[in-house]
C-alpha cells in the first residue's frame, strides 16, 4: 500500500498572482481576494488548473484540462485591466481572472506556459525542451490515454472513470478553508484597472502585502465588457438550451418500450451483474435513483467532449459527441444508416 | 497541496458507508442513520462505536470552530487534519474506527494505523489522501453527481453544498470530538461507555445552536456493531435460556418466546434492509452506459426519438424562461 507519492515536487508548473472575476448577471466583478493561479500534473497524468487564495493552503478551484479542451486568451476588449479568459472550447464554460501582479511583461510568458501545458502535457516534464517542440504530439495524448482506460479497462470502468476524472474540466466544489476570511460582504462594484500588488514576479511567495485596490474602471471599459458578456449570453441562448438524457428518457417514453416483453428481454444483458433478469426488473431499475443519476452524469460528460472514443465504441461518429442533442441525433443517424443498409434494424 | 489522486464525492447514505467499511476490510461494523439520541434510540443500537455529525450549508460561511484549548495529551489518540473535501465522510468514519481497541479492522487499517501512529495531524491527513486502498474503496462509490458546469456562484447554488463532517467517541474515558478542519481533538470531559450519547447530545445540540439561522441540512449517523450480528447473538442467549427453564415455567418460557420472535422479527428487518442497500450500492456501481444506450437505440429504431428530443427541448426552454423571469 502506497502512502506517498513517489517523487514530492517542490513547486508547481507554472503560478501567478491572479484573483478571480465573478459573473452578475451581464456583468463581470472583481472578486478582490488576493489569489493565484497555478498548474500541476497528478499521478495519473491529468493537468490541473487550479486557483486558490494566497494565504489558503489547499485551491478553491481545481480543474482537469486535458490538451486543446481550453484556452487562456487575454480579454481585448478590457483596455484597461490584464484580464484573461479561460474559454473552454467543447462547452460553454468561461473564466475570468485578473493579473494581480505588479510586472505585466511577464503576462504574455505566464499565458503561453499555461496554454503550452494544457495542450502538452508532457512539456511539464522536461523544461529543459523547446516549448514548441515539434515532435510532440500534441492532441495525440489524451485520446490515447482515454482510449487505453477505456479499451483495455472495458466498458465497466467507463462510468468510474468518468467519475473519477474529477469533473470533466468542469469546476469541481472544494470548500474552502473555514475560519479565514468570507468573501468581503460588499466587494467593489467595478473593476480592477491596476494591480498594485508587492510580488515581484510571479514566483514570489505570498507573505503578509498591502491589500490591493481595486480602482475605479473608465466607464469605457465597462461598457465593452458589458457587451462582451452579453454577446457571450446571447450566442449560448441562441443555441438550443442543453438538454439532459433524463429528459429524453422519460417515464412516459420509456413505458411502452418495456411493456413489451421482447424488448424487455432484450434488455437484460444491461442489467446489474446480480439482477433478476425479469420484466419487473428492469421496469425497477430504469426508475431507480441511480440510473437517472448516472443519466445525469453521462450527459455532463457528454456536454465536456470528452467522450469522443466511448462514442466510436458505440458505433458512433466521435464528434458527435459535444452536446446531448448532437449525440442523440448521432443515434438516429445510425439507426437509419442501419435500416437503409441492412433492411430491418439490427436486435442488438 | 496538490492531490496524490482525486477523491470523488459519495453519497451521505449509512448503505455505503457501510459498505465502504467493510470494503476496507474491518470486521462486524455497520453504520445507521438515526433520528434521535435519546437513551432509547441508543439503546437499540447498542454497542455504538461512534458518532458522526454531519451537515452541508447553503451559504459559505465560515464557522466558528470550538477554540482548541485542550492541552490534556492527545498522543493516544489518531487526528488527522482534512486534506481533502471529497474525503470528508471517510476521514469522519476513519476517525471512530481508528481510536477505538474493539474494531477488527482488518490487516490493511490495522498497518495504516500502526504506520500512522507518531504522524503529526496533518501527516495523517496527507497519508488518508494517499492512501491507494482508501482511495480506491471511497472512489468506487462516486456517485453521478453533475458536476456545475457554470462559473462558481459564490452566492451559492444549490449544487454548491459544503460539507462538514464531525465525529465524536469516547477515548479513554472522555468523550471526543474529532474535527479535520480543527487543529486537534477536542475534550468534552469524562465520560463512560454508558453515558457517552447523552453528552454528544449535547455537544451537538449546542453546535447547532451556534449556526443560528443558515440554513443547515443535518443528519446524524451511528457506527455500531453488525446488527445481524447483534441479533443473531441475542436470540442464541435466548436459546439458550429456554433451554435452561425447567418443564414447568411456562409463564417464564412464553415471555422469553416473545422476547426472542421480537428478535427474530428485527433481525428479518435488518436483512431485508442490507439487502436493500446492497442492490442500491449495486446500481451506485453499475455502468449503465449500455442501457441507456440501447434504450435509445430502440427508440430511434420505432422513430420515437425525434418528437421526444423536441419535447426535451421545448421543456427546458420553457422552464428556462420562466426562471428568468423570477
Amino acid at each position: 500500500m502506497s502512502l506517498f507519492p513517489a517523487t514530492q515536487r517542490p513547486s508547481h508548473l507554472v503560478q501567478f498572482n491572479a484573483g478571480k472575476c465573478i459573473r452578475e448577471g451581464n456583468m463581470l466583478k472583481p472578486d478582490i481576494r488576493k489569489g493565484m493561479i497555478y498548474m500541476d500534473q497528478s499521478d495519473d497524468q491529468l493537468m490541473h488548473f487550479y486557483w486558490k487564495e494566497r494565504k489558503s493552503s489547499s485551491p478553491e478551484d481545481d480543474l482537469i484540462i486535458f490538451p486543446d479542451e481550453a484556452e487562456l486568451i487575454r480579454v481585448q476588449e478590457c483596455t484597461t485591466g490584464r484580464v484573461y479568459l479561460l474559454k473552454f472550447k467543447s462547452s460553454n464554460q468561461k473564466l475570468f481572472f485578473w493579473m494581480q501582479s505588479k510586472d505585466q511583461t511577464k503576462d504574455e510568458d505566464v499565458v503561453s506556459r499555461v496554454n503550452q501545458l494544457i495542450n502538452d502535457p508532457h512539456s511539464s516534464m522536461d523544461e529543459g525542451r523547446s516549448p514548441l517542440s515539434s515532435t510532440m504530439d500534441l492532441n495525440g495524448d489524451t485520446p490515447s490515454e482515454l482510449m487505453r482506460i477505456l479499451g483495455n479497462e472495458g466498458q465497466d470502468n467507463i462510468l468510474q472513470y468518468l467519475q473519477t476524472a474529477g469533473g470533466y474540466g468542469g469546476t469541481v466544489p472544494v470548500t474552502s478553508n473555514s475560519g479565514g476570511d468570507g468573501p468581503v460582504d460588499n466587494p467593489p462594484y467595478l473593476f480592477p484597472e491596476s494591480q498594485p500588488s508587492q510580488a515581484e514576479s510571479e514566483q514570489a511567495s505570498q507573505n503578509t502585502e498591502n491589500t490591493n485596490q481595486p480602482t475605479a474602471a473608465q466607464p469605457e471599459a465597462l461598457e465593452q465588457l458589458r457587451s462582451m458578456l452579453a454577446n457571450v449570453q446571447q450566442s449560448s441562448g441562441s443555441q438550443n438550451p442543453p438538454i439532459q438524457l433524463n429528459d429524453v428518457l422519460t417515464p412516459q417514453a420509456i413505458r411502452p418500450l418495456l411493456n413489451d416483453p421482447e424488448i424487455s428481454r432484450s434488455l437484460f444483458p444491461f442489467l446489474p451483474d446480480n439482477a433478476e433478469h425479469s420484466e419487473e426488473e428492469v421496469r425497477q431499475v430504469v426508475q431507480s435513483p441511480q440510473f437517472q443519476q448516472a443519466l445525469q452524469s453521462l450527459s455532463a460528460a457528454i456536454q465536456s467532449g470528452q467522450l469522443g472514443p466511448l462514442l466510436s465504441q458505440l458505433g458512433l461518429d466521435p464528434s458527435a459527441g459535444q452536446s446531448v442533442e448532437a449525440f442523440l441525433r448521432a443515434i438516429e443517424k445510425q439507426a437509419r444508416d442501419r435500416e437503409r443498409d441492412g433492411g430491418e434494424p439490427m436486435e442488438e | 497541496m496538490s492531490e496524490a489522486g482525486n477523491w470523488c464525492l459519495i453519497e451521505s447514505d449509512p448503505g455505503v458507508f457501510t459498505e465502504l467499511i467493510s470494503g476496507m476490510g474491518v470486521k462486524g461494523v455497520q453504520v445507521e442513520e438515526i433520528y434521535s439520541l435519546d437513551e432509547s434510540t441508543m439503546e437499540e443500537l447498542k454497542p455504538v462505536y461512534g458518532l458522526i455529525f454531519l451537515f452541508k450549508w447553503q451559504k459559505a460561511e465560515a464557522v466558528p470552530s470550538l477554540a482548541h484549548s485542550d492541552n490534556s495529551p492527545t498522543d493516544h489518540i489518531f487526528f488527522a487534519n482534512q486534506v481533502i473535501n471529497n474525503a470528508c465522510a471517510t476521514q469522519a468514519i476513519l476517525s471512530i474506527l481508528l481510536n477505538r481497541d474493539d474494531i477488527d479492522l482488518g490487516d490493511e487499517l490495522r498497518n495504516f494505523k500502526e504506520f500512522t501512529f507518531d504522524f503529526p495531524p496533518d501527516m495523517k491527513g496527507l497519508a488518508i489522501s494517499n492512501s491507494d486502498l482508501i482511495r480506491s474503496v471511497h472512489n468506487s462509490f462516486a456517485r453521478s453527481d453533475p458536476f456545475v458546469n457554470e462559473m462558481k456562484d459564490p452566492r451559492g447554488s444549490k449544487d454548491e453544498d459544503l460539507f462538514h463532517f464531525i465525529a465524536y467517541l469516547p477515548i479513554h474515558g472522555a468523550l471526543y470530538e474529532l474535527d479535520g478542519l480543527s487543529s486537534g481533538p477536542v475534550n468534552l470531559g469524562p465520560c463512560t461507555d454508558d453515558n457517552w450519547t447523552n453528552k454528544a447530545n449535547e455537544a451537538i445540540s449546542n453546535r447547532m445552536g451556534r449556526y443560528g439561522n443558515s440554513e443547515l441540512h443535518f443528519s446524524l449517523m451511528a457506527l455500531t456493531r453488525d446488527r445481524i450480528e447483534v441479533y443473531e447473538e441475542q436470540i442464541e442467549e435466548k436459546d439458550c435460556l429456554l433451554l435452561s427453564l425447567p418443564e414447568d415455567a411456562n409463564a417464564e418460557r412464553n415471555k422469553i418466546n416473545r422476547e426472542r420472535s421480537y428478535l427474530e422479527h428485527r433481525l428479518h428487518l435488518e436483512k431485508e434492509k442490507r439487502q436493500m442497500w446492497h442492490r442500491e450500492n449495486m446500481l451506485r456501481k453499475h455502468n449503465f452506459i449500455p442501457l441507456a444506450y440501447n434504450l435509445l437505440r430502440i427508440l430511434a429504431e420505432r422513430k420515437e426519438l425525434t418528437p421526444l428530443i423536441t419535447q426535451a427541448t421545448q421543456k427546458v426552454l420553457a422552464e428556462n424562461e420562466r426562471k428568468s423571469k423570477k
